[in-house]
């Protein structure tokens, strides 16, 4: 298994957060966090990536506890969470140059390739400052991919991009898939998920109401909306009983 | 290793890219510029009114006080303050801990990107100030030269206390001004303390920023200087791993 989430639990001092998220994730997989603003797949997302401590549960990375071995466990993952966080005083090729050093196997000629394939390698020398939120969220994309990484941690990678740029990251998450990584991705919009993900994740108030494949989906419900939609009435049924 | 030279390289990278860190070194240079041009001006102006041949050319050591008591200190508060309270409120933090390196790595090599930068800034003064004593015929000689050089490596110990003091507070910071008013703040009222309360400049740490002068001259005695490194070191230690710890516990 690429990815063992374990009762991954984070609460904020507010009470929100994530609470016990236990899946699976295997190479070649691509699962689809779905739920609205504030479910909870940001945080399970930073807990993973450790920005946050969780309260409680374990994330393995490829095996490797990444609560006590992060610089290990990171070797073998790249994250996009939230908006990407670059350097505004630096080009976009010294943004990634910046990360490129944290890797042995990545080289300018591996820079190159990934701001090629997010097309941003004409706008290499530019600084990020004068970029819009689209070109930013390319760049994020490529920093995420720049180590080839087993496990591709995305977090809402369409926002701000346009009906292109949303299906380059379709093509980017599927080929990642192809050649072997695991990839996690989330998104408030189905439609999204439903193109690029083998497995979709309902979240809901901070916890995983369901992971399912595919293709179970699609084959008990019209549409991963509907399913969505069913899920969360189901759990306000329960919770009103 | 590779981690820390990593992330080493990188915070240099981010605060040398940055065109105001520059323009400070410049800004340094000129002042001893200024600072020649003006004595050369008043030598000659004693000189013609039959005055006697003064020289008035700032050598290493007589800079010294002015770049580490004032300068140095402001520029490694905005270093602290750039690297980490601005990178925790640009989020651009987040990036670099989803890198393969653990969190004490990154927060040492912040701060000894800082402390890089001071020791730089403090070569370009030394270099420039001795040219400017060898072009107005003063070389400092051999010994000078030696004296001004192991002068200005002793004050980096005091400066990485200093930078260490600044990365805990800037730790806390939410904005980047108001972390450098805090650290002004602090660091003005750490200085003048002493001279209310005697006693407190034996505790204090910046009290020491100038413990070059213990090493380089008289000497107190022994004891002295011993008690001095201990209280430095203790003062070093103690900031470090709080701020260490803080970083370590810090979400993002």
């Amino acid at each position: 298994m690429i990815l063992e989430l374990e009762n991954l639990t984070k609460l904020y001092k507010n009470g929100r957060g994530a609470e016990d998220i236990s899946f699976t994730l295997a190479s070649g997989e691509v699962l689809g966090l779905l739920g609205p603003n504030g479910s909870g797949k940001t945080t399970t997302m930073k807990a993973i990536a450790g920005l946050v401590r969780p309260t409680r549960g374990s994330v393995r990375i490829c095996g490797i506890n990444a609560l006590q071995k992060h610089e290990e466990a990171m070797r073998r993952a790249g994250c996009l969470i939230e908006a990407p966080a670059l350097h505004e005083h630096m080009t976009a090729y010294d943004n990634l140059n910046l990360a490129a050093r944290f890797y042995k196997t990545v080289n300018d000629v591996r820079v190159d390739e990934v701001l090629r394939m997010v097309e941003m390698d004409k706008y290499k020398k530019e600084k990020v400052a004068s970029f819009s939120l689209g070109m930013r969220q390319r760049i994020g994309l490529a920093l995420a991919l720049l180590s080839d990484p087993e496990l591709l941690i995305l977090d809402e990678p369409a926002n701000g991009l346009d009906i292109e740029g949303m299906v380059a990251v379709r093509e980017v998450v599927k080929k990642a898939a192809e050649r072997g990584a695991a990839v996690l991705i989330s998104s408030h919009l189905a439609h999204e998920i439903e193109q690029c993900a083998t497995r979709a994740g309902i979240l809901f108030e901070g916890k995983l109401l369901s992971v399912e494949s595919m293709d179970g989906i699609l084959a008990s419900s019209p549409s991963l909306e509907d399913y969505f939609l069913s899920q969360i009435a189901n759990n306000r049924e329960e919770v009103a009983i | 290793m590779t981690s820390f030279l990593a992330s080493y390289r990188g915070e240099w990278d981010k605060l040398i890219n940055r065109k105001k860190y520059l323009v400070f070194i410049g800004i340094g240079v000129g002042l001893c510029l200024l600072w020649a041009g003006f004595g050369y001006l008043f030598a000659d102006f004693v000189k013609l009114r039959g005055g006697v041949n003064i020289i008035l050319t700032p050598t290493p050591m007589g800079v010294l006080p002015l770049f580490l008591q004032i300068i140095v200190p402001f520029l490694m508060f905005m270093g602290v303050t750039d690297l980490l309270t601005v990178e925790d409120a640009d989020k651009t933090m987040k990036a670099v801990l989803c890198r393969p390196v653990e969190r004490w790595k990154l927060y040492t090599a912040k701060i000894l990107a800082v402390l890089t930068y001071a020791a730089l800034y403090l070569a370009c003064v030394i270099v420039v100030s001795t040219g400017l004593n060898q072009l107005f015929g003063r070389p400092l000689g051999a010994a000078g030269f030696f004296i001004a050089m192991a002068s200005y490596a002793l004050t980096l110990a005091p400066l990485a206390v200093l930078a260490t003091f600044a990365a805990l507070v800037a730790l806390w910071g939410r904005s980047g001004t108001l972390t450098m008013f805090v650290l002004l703040c602090s660091y003005m009222l750490l200085s003048v303390l002493p001279v209310f309360f005697p006693v407190l400049s034996e505790i204090l740490f910046t009290s020491y920023l100038s413990w070059y002068k213990l090493w380089i001259g008289a000497l107190p005695g022994a004891a002295k200087p011993v008690q001095v490194v201990i209280i430095v070191l203790g003062y070093g230690t103690v900031f470090y791993i709080a701020g260490s710890l803080l970083f370590d516990r810090k979400e993002y």
